[in-house]
Order: structure tokens, then C-alpha cells, then sequence
């Protein structure tokens, strides 16, 4: 049943766009952004996602939070000096999901995988503290930045999102791979 | 998960992607966002203002065909009423997709109206324009009629369009718009 | 000396120092591209008033929200004022935040366990 008009048929993203419409309801995405990263994208991005939150009704706790996160990840995505970052954001009955991926370096993928893993295993208390020192620079011993990213904001979200941070690396070739790092808000607690 | 989203967005060339319930702030948005980032990345006046306007005009399309759904209906397959809306910039152009449930039995006529515009030269789009203007227009059907007829003309490219079976009662229906980005003297 | 007055954007906050009566305000969103630029002539303000500082000032923040980037340029803001109030002159800060902000709260609770500076934390009240 799909249309085959002669003049029509090299539109490669016409036929995309069901199969990931599909997807996104799937997987609870509401938008996904794929581009270079400003503050001014991140104005305007926030009003869509107020207008959004607004729209059903949120918990002004929960969408303060979704804010917060939102604001950070953007600077995550901001800090890459070659190619484009892609964000997205997930509605899920119990929980809200930001994504960030972007590329870094594939020599510091150890690295950053290492600090994200320790980063997981700290108590809030511990993530205070670490951000208190970082933001101080008293920690000479502290790295300020992990494969090009401040450390700072990967604490930052660690500590404003109530869950572990997820992550994955995707290995593109010597020189690059692709890092998403997600934070998630999970509701009712 | 992630890099896939985003190969695939590197793939078609994709800007933006929502999925969701449209309302009018929300659209608004929307439309503000994608001003502005061309505007940042200084996009061409004239292409800028026509992007805006085919895409003011392709939100109130999916307007009319979400309106024009049951409200309740069990073999929906999507409980709300929601939409896809795609941007994206190739080298040549930037394209416009739309993407809402239709009810199969209305396809032939979609499919119609569409090959029509289609098929019609600029001053053709034009007298066709006018004539669902003042023929019973402001009907459901007249006015999302019209308007596919507006997209066309301000869109100057043929419109591109897709069917997608969902059930027996619904279809996926797609629709593109292009606009060059290549500025005329 | 002159009263120090930027307007707020989308990205950088208001900022009002003035010397006058010893009130300063800084209101709105930080997010902004290069934060150490805007905060530069901030902190070369604060360190010439700190020579000659008023017996009283009075700082109230009211921001929305910030990133990482400017929670550095704004502890060193705080930084500032710290060594004024360490010198024998009262600083009172007020540390706005929205009720339902649980993070602008604990970032506000962040800088009073970083400084010897009174920063008193208060609810915004709806507008």
C-alpha cells in the first residue's frame, strides 16, 4: 500500500518516518534533536519541554528536576569539538529520561567508563562531597576534565538524578567513538 | 540505544523529531526553536521565512486530520491523538514530514487529492486553491483539502507522501514537504 | 563609584550592584556560552568595592536556573564577598529558590557549607 509515485520514490526519509514514529512511541521518546549544541538551543528547548510538562499536568517537583538535568546534559553536549551531539528525552509513566551522546576520543573511552563506574558506586553524601571539592578545586588528585568532559557535570547529574547514570560507548574507529550518557528521574520518591 | 537514534538522524539528514499529542503551544515551540537555530546558523532570510511558513502550515494539516479521528474508537491503535513532526536539511533542501493515524476509507481521497496537486502547474495550484476556497471549503474535508493545496504552493516542489498499513480500520499517512534552500535572484 | 547594571537574557541573568545603598541582585538564568566572561567584570567590580565596601550589603540571588560552568563564577562571586564580611563588614545574602526546586535548595545549602559567609535561604513566593 505504499505510494509509488515515479517522481517520489528517492525520499529515503518519507519512508523512515513511520518506522520511526513506531519506535519512538515504542520506546517513550518525545523528541529526539540531532545537531550542534548552543544555550540558546537550550532556551528554547526547555519551553518545549515546559509546554509539554504543562500540557499533562506534571509534578512542578518532577519537571524542576527534568529542568535542572536538561540544563547540565547541555553542557555536556556543548563541550565536543568535532561532529554533532544528539539529545533525547523519554516520557515514561514513572520516569523521565535525558540522553546525551556525542563523540569522544576512543583512547579515553577507558577512562571516562572508569570515572562513570565510580561515580555510580558514591552515596549521596560521598557525590556532595566530591562535588564540593571539585567545585573548589582542592583536589589536585581529581581529574577536572575525563576524555574532554568536566567531570563537574557528569557529578552534577549524577547528584540531581535520583538513579545511576547510564551509559554506553560505541566504538566508531581509532580515533572516535560515540558516548551517550543518560540520567534518568524516576517519579514518586 | 542512543547511537542508533542518532546514525540514523545522521543518515536522513534529521534536525528534529517529535512524537507526541500536538497542541498549539506546544507548536509554537516548536516552530520558535526551529526559527531560531536557523536564524543562529544563518540560514538565508528568504529560505528561513519559508521553512517557517510551510511548517505553520503542515502543523495545521495535522490539526485537521487529528480532528477528523474518533475520539473513542478500541481499534485505534494509539490511544491519544498524537503526531510525528520531522525536520530535516539536506544540501539541496529541507524537508518537512507529518505523520498521523488516518481511517482507511479515507485514502482514496487523500491519495486523489494529493495526486491532483501533484499533477497541477503552479497557476493551476493557484485556480485549484480558489476553487476549494469558494466551493464549500470550510467543510472538514474542504478545509484539509486546502490545506495540502497551500503546503504545495508554498512548498514549490511536489509533495511527498506514504500509506502505511496499521490495522484494518487504520493507516499511517506521511506526508513530506520541500523547500529548496537554493535562493532564486 | 559607578553602580555596576546588566540586563537579564534568555541565557544571563540581571545583575544590579549598587554602591549606593548596598543592595546587589542577581536574578534570572546563568547559562551563558563563555560564563568566565561574563562574570569577569562581576568579580573586578566586587574586588574594588570590597576596598571601600559599605558598613552593610545586602545580596540577594534569585536565579531560575545555572549550570555547572556558572556555579563555579558564582561561588567565586560568593568568594568575594566572603573576604568583605571576613573583613568586619555585614554581608547578608539571601538565597532564593522555588519550593519545588529541590536542586536550587541543596545548591544553596552547597555554598553555606563552603563559606564563612551568612547565606540565609528562603522560598521565592509565587508571582
Amino acid at each position: 500500500m505504499v505510494a509509488t509515485q515515479p517522481e517520489l520514490l528517492h525520499r529515503p526519509a518519507l519512508s523512515y518516518a513511520y518506522p520511526l514514529y513506531r519506535n519512538m512511541l515504542d520506546n517513550s521518546i518525545v523528541f529526539i534533536y540531532h545537531g550542534p549544541i548552543s544555550p540558546d538551543l537550550v532556551v528554547d528547548v526547555l519551553n518545549l519541554v515546559e509546554y509539554r510538562l504543562g500540557d499533562k499536568g506534571e509534578d512542578r517537583r518532577i519537571s524542576k528536576k527534568l529542568f535542572n538535568i536538561m540544563v547540565e546534559t547541555f553542557v555536556l553536549g556543548e563541550q565536543q569539538s568535532r561532529g554533532h551531539a544528539a539529545l533525547i528525552v523519554r516520557q515514561l509513566p514513572y520516569l523521565y529520561s535525558v540522553s546525551i551522546g556525542r563523540r569522544i576520543s576512543s583512547p579515553s573511552v577507558y577512562e571516562v567508563k572508569a570515572y562513570l563506574d565510580w561515580v555510580n558506586t558514591l552515596l549521596p553524601e560521598q557525590l556532595r562531597e566530591e562535588y564540593h571539592r571539585l567545585l573548589q578545586n582542592k583536589a589536585p588528585e581529581l581529574p577536572q576534565h575525563v576524555g574532554g568532559i568536566p567531570s563537574i557535570s557528569i557529578l552534577d547529574l549524577a547528584r540531581k538524578s535520583n538513579d545511576i547514570l547510564h551509559y554506553n560507548f560505541e566504538y566508531l574507529d581509532a580515533e572516535d567513538s560515540f558516548f551517550s550518557l543518560e540520567a534518568r528521574i524516576r517519579k514518586n520518591i | 540505544m542512543t547511537y542508533s537514534y542518532y546514525k540514523n538522524m545522521q543518515l536522513n539528514n534529521i534536525i528534529f523529531v517529535y512524537q507526541g499529542e500536538v497542541t498549539a503551544d506546544l507548536v509554537s515551540s516548536i516552530l520558535q526553536m526551529i526559527e531560531n537555530k536557523l536564524e543562529g546558523e544563518g540560514e538565508d532570510r528568504k529560505v528561513k521565512k519559508r521553512v517557517f511558513n510551510v511548517m505553520v502550515e503542515c502543523l495545521q494539516n495535522v490539526y485537521h486530520h487529528l480532528d477528523a479521528l474518533p475520539p473513542t474508537d478500541p481499534s485505534n491503535p494509539i490511544k491519544d491523538k498524537t503526531a510525528l513532526l520531522m525536520i530535516g536539511r539536506e544540501e539541496k533542501d529541507y524537508y518537512i514530514i507529518t505523520g498521523n493515524h488516518v481511517l482507511n476509507d479515507r485514502i482514496p481521497d487523500l491519495k486523489s487529492r494529493l495526486d491532483r496537486i501533484n499533477r497541477a502547474t503552479k497557476e493551476e495550484l493557484k485556480q485549484l486553491y480558489q476553487e476549494v476556497l469558494t466551493s464549500g471549503g470550510f467543510s472538514e474535508k474542504g478545509t484539509a483539502g486546502l490545506g495540502m493545496i497551500d503546503i504545495a504552493r508554498k512548498s514549490g516542489q511536489r509533495l511527498g507522501y506514504d500509506f502505511h498499513p496499521v490495522n484494518d480500520r487504520y493507516s499511517f499517512f506521511s506526508l513530506e514537504a520541500r523547500i529548496s534552500r537554493i535562493v532564486d535572484k | 563609584m559607578e553602580a555596576l547594571r546588566i540586563e537579564s537574557t534568555h541565557k544571563t541573568p540581571r545583575v544590579i550592584l549598587d554602591p549606593e545603598n548596598g543592595i546587589f541582585e542577581f536574578s534570572g538564568r546563568s547559562i551563558p556560552e563563555d560564563s568566565v566572561g561574563f562574570y569577569l567584570p562581576i568579580l573586578d567590580w566586587l574586588e574594588k568595592y570590597a576596598q571601600q565596601p559599605l558598613p552593610q550589603t545586602h545580596v540577594r540571588f534569585d536565579l531560575e536556573y545555572f549550570n555547572t560552568s556558572s556555579s563555579k563564577n558564582i561561588l567565586e562571586v560568593l568568594k568575594r564577598l566572603e573576604a568583605i564580611h571576613t573583613a568586619g563588614h555585614e554581608v547578608r545574602v539571601t538565597w532564593y529558590y522555588d519550593e519545588d526546586d529541590e536542586d536550587m535548595e541543596e545548591t544553596g545549602q552547597d555554598y553555606q557549607a563552603l563559606l564563612n559567609l551568612p547565606i540565609e535561604l528562603a522560598v521565592k513566593v509565587q508571582s
